[in-house]
């Protein structure tokens, strides 16, 4: 990953942090990559990423205290607002990093945005995104503390949205995404656990997921339970 | 396929910034404060440039700490959204050449 891309994104987090922002949200998407090589403590375990995007899950309702406006917090370093969607949710964007809120959609899809008054944004509503709220973990990123889905909830999600992406090259890296973290949760011999978070979701999308693995032969083979009910 | 898909949305995003970091730049109130000393007695003027060429208006022995800053802030920013914009249009003047297979991936 490039170095300013980094760094900028550490100088984020550590304003966010300062603010006590940081630990009311998690952060998800590809960005989680860099940091599970942390907690699998292996670089070479997940492949490299290169992306734009960093996306924040803020659990709703939140419960952050004070009041922050983000895109003041972030404005000398170069940030601007960008709306997006018919709605008009809030991207903070930087031509070497987009910061994107999400909030979990418990409603039908109504694509209205979630407005969280504490930071001054409107988030973006999203179905499938409380599986990644259910087993947070806490990581040190570079002295920084980030909250992240665990693993597994994070490798799962990737496979129940996939197929349902508009855009297939997305869906192909969301796919590759989670054939890999399967593959670390492996080789970090956490398949119990991995069987535990599978068995707390819904039958039908365990089926989904299933079906997603179908060409998956070896991670099938190392996880048996995948396509049990 | 895939990955030209990914490029397209990014040359999107690119314009869409673009087209924001300008709408910003338009913004932000135009030239710089500066501080002129004639005849041993100092002098403020606000410096800017209009159809190429600079001018300069008077402002007054001394102006607001508050008006200095506002100044001051929006050349820092001024600075930092051209810096910006101009890596944007390399970027989009980039895809665009790899979208219609003028430049290697």
């Amino acid at each position: 990953m490039e170095k300013k891309i980094y760094s900028l994104c550490l100088e984020v987090l550590q304003r966010m942090r300062q603010e006590g922002v940081l630990s009311n949200v998690m952060i998800v998407g590809s960005w989680c990559i860099p940091i599970y090589k942390r907690y699998f403590k292996a670089e070479n375990i997940l492949p490299p990423i290169r992306t734009r995007d960093l996306d924040f899950l803020l659990p709703t309702p939140f419960r952050y205290k004070g009041h922050t406006d983000l895109f003041e917090l972030l404005r000398d370093l170069g940030f601007i607002v960008v709306h997006k969607g018919r709605e008009g949710y809030i991207t903070l964007q930087h031509p070497d990093l987009i910061l994107e809120f999400l909030a979990p959609d418990r409603g039908k899809g109504t694509d209205k945005p979630v407005k969280i008054k504490q930071l001054g944004i409107n988030a973006q509503s999203l179905r499938y995104l409380d599986i990644l709220l259910m087993n947070p973990i806490r990581i040190m990123f570079e002295d920084i503390p980030v909250t992240v889905p665990h693993p597994a909830n994070f490798a799962f999600h990737k496979l129940l949205v996939a197929k349902r992406r508009s855009d297939q090259g997305k869906g192909h890296k969301d796919r590759s995404q989670a054939y890999a973290v399967l593959g670390a949760l492996i080789d970090a011999d956490q398949i119990d656990e991995t069987s535990r978070i599978y068995f707390t979701l819904h039958a039908s999308w365990r089926r989904s997921i299933m079906l997603e693995l179908r060409d998956q032969p070896e991670i099938l083979r190392m996880m048996p339970f995948i396509g049990k009910h | 396929m895939a990955i030209k898909s990914v490029l397209k949305e990014e040359l999107e995003n690119s314009m869409r910034m673009r087209d924001r970091y300008e709408e910003e730049l338009s913004k932000l109130p135009k030239g710089s404060l500066v501080k002129r000393n004639i005849k041993g007695n100092e002098y403020y003027y606000l410096v800017y440039r209009e159809n190429g060429k600079v001018q300069s208006k008077y402002k007054g022995k001394s102006v607001s700490d508050e008006e200095l800053e506002k100044y001051r802030r929006a050349k820092e920013m001024r600075a930092k959204y051209r810096k910006n914009l101009s890596r944007l249009k390399k970027e989009i003047r980039y895809l665009q050449g790899v979208l219609r297979g003028k430049e290697d991936i």
